[in-house]
């Protein structure tokens, strides 16, 4: 790969967008030990950072201002299946990278896949949910494939979804599970309600959100009941070195510390410390999800999907909500939504308990 | 210290958790790496007291830490603000 010199230019290749102060990068812009190129990338970036931010700026002030210039009568914008838009990165890291024209019929299985699960997942948030997209107004869904080489990673940005190749060992193609695409697509619905911090107890809710998302959205795909769902995480990104090795998945919904796990978790609060990365602290919401779905029975995102998406969604954002707050919110979601049975709210209870919650 | 050591955390899979069987590691030798990338190590060791949190989820952080007179010093930045060198100084293996 050609040596980079340039710090913030979308040129073919690397992409160079460090989320510096502007004022660092106009002292390097005249520092006189750097090569002129260097200085001349340094001064790009100071740029590109400045119109950068007025863009978001502005971005989000046409947002808050479209939701109050709705016409009278109505509570939000119309409903509209959101564009779904796949782009190939192309094995380098500029984002989005090159449009896919037609990807739901392309020849290339990652972008066919990729828009398939994607627009699936719209419809079980607008069937199951009544949710328009990741804001509820239609936001589109852009993907982006085959990012940089052998990458072991999916992840959402805050204005879109990316996926790796996979390294072909431990990894692979990371677009080949679908509740690694209902993760991803959720941690923007987590961004646009509760607006969890991504550290401590809100991160490890952030995680466990787009878990619980994902494998409902496994599930909902599937047709199953709890009964015969798999709860996994990442079963088939699983690469021939990990298999192998006897790991099934990254993480396991029903046994969040065991051995086929990749990435084992805690299963109780009385294990979670401060500073845990959130996708270990996830296990103890995660396994409360897991007991209530299988004491409540049937479908998972019929009853159970209900309550922890009204808790979610419904009471604005939250950032540093604690798993205690969460788990009292859906105890009372759940007495308030099934007032008539509850049972129900005696299981969410129980499970939550469990966890020592 | 002419080495900087590097662990890349998170991702989806939870690198370099505490009960992960997902790591990766690599060094740095800065005697090897050009003066801009040098810079921009410098500031994201300078910049780390006030950074704030991004929007990114599912992410890796890379934690870099070197050795200086005053002792070890380590670091956590995200991916989009590392360079390259840096990056791709790791390698992912099951431990």
């Amino acid at each position: 790969m050609e040596k980079e010199t340039n710090h913030c230019t979308h040129h073919h290749g690397e992409c160079h967008c460090f989320i510096i102060p502007v004022k660092i990068l106009k002292k390097f812009s005249k520092d006189k030990k750097l090569s002129a190129k260097a200085r001349k990338g340094f001064a790009d970036a100071a740029r590109f950072e400045t119109e950068w931010r007025k863009a978001r700026e502005v971005k989000s002030l046409v947002t808050a201002s479209a939701q109050k210039m709705l016409p009278s009568g109505l509570t939000k914008v119309p409903s509209k299946a959101p564009v779904v838009s796949v782009f190939d990165c192309k094995q380098h890291t500029t984002l989005p990278g090159t449009p896919i024209s037609n990807p739901g019929s392309s020849t290339d299985p990652t972008s066919k896949r990729t828009f398939k699960e994607t627009t699936s997942l719209a419809q079980f948030y607008k069937t199951v949910f009544g949710r328009n997209s990741i804001d509820n107004a239609g936001m589109a869904l852009i993907s982006s494939i085959h990012y940089s080489v052998k990458y072991n990673n999916a992840f959402w940005n805050g204005d879109q979804m990316t996926y790796g190749d996979g390294d072909g060992n431990i990894f692979v193609d990371f677009t080949k599970s679908d509740d690694v695409v209902g993760h991803e697509i959720t941690h923007g619905v987590t961004q646009h309600t509760l607006g969890l911090a991504y550290h401590d107890e809100p991160g490890g809710l952030n995680e466990s959100i787009s878990d619980v998302f994902g494998s409902m959205f496994r599930q909902w795909e599937a047709g199953q009941d709890v009964a015969h769902a798999d709860w996994l995480i990442g079963k088939e990104i699983m690469g021939p070195g990990a298999i192998s090795r006897g790991y099934t998945c990254l993480r396991d919904l029903s046994n969040p510390a065991a051995s086929h796990c990749l990435s084992p978790q805690p299963t109780n609060f009385s294990q979670y410390r401060n500073g845990m990365d959130p996708h270990s602290s996830s296990g103890i919401p995660n396994f409360a999800f897991y007991k209530a779905a299988m004491a409540i029975g049937g479908k998972s995102w019929i009853i159970l999907g209900k309550i922890w998406y009204k808790s979610v969604t419904g009471f604005g954002p939250s950032p540093n909500m604690t798993m205690k707050q969460f788990a009292n919110r859906t105890r009372s979601v759940a007495g308030s939504l099934f007032r008539t049975r509850p049972a129900i709210k005696k299981a969410v209870d129980k499970a939550w308990l469990d966890v020592g919650l | 210290m002419s080495k900087l050591k590097v662990e890349r955390l998170g991702g989806i899979g939870g690198f370099g958790g505490n009960m992960s069987h997902l790591r990766s590691v690599g060094e740095v030798d800065l005697a090897k790496i050009s003066d801009e990338d040098k810079k921009i190590i410098e500031a994201l060791f300078e910049l780390h007291k006030n950074s704030g949190e991004s929007l990114n989820r599912d992410n890796f952080r890379y934690r870099i830490t070197r050795k200086t007179a005053a002792g070890t010093e380590s670091i956590e930045a995200e991916e989009d603000k590392v360079p390259t060198v840096i990056k791709q100084c790791v390698k992912d293996e099951i431990v």
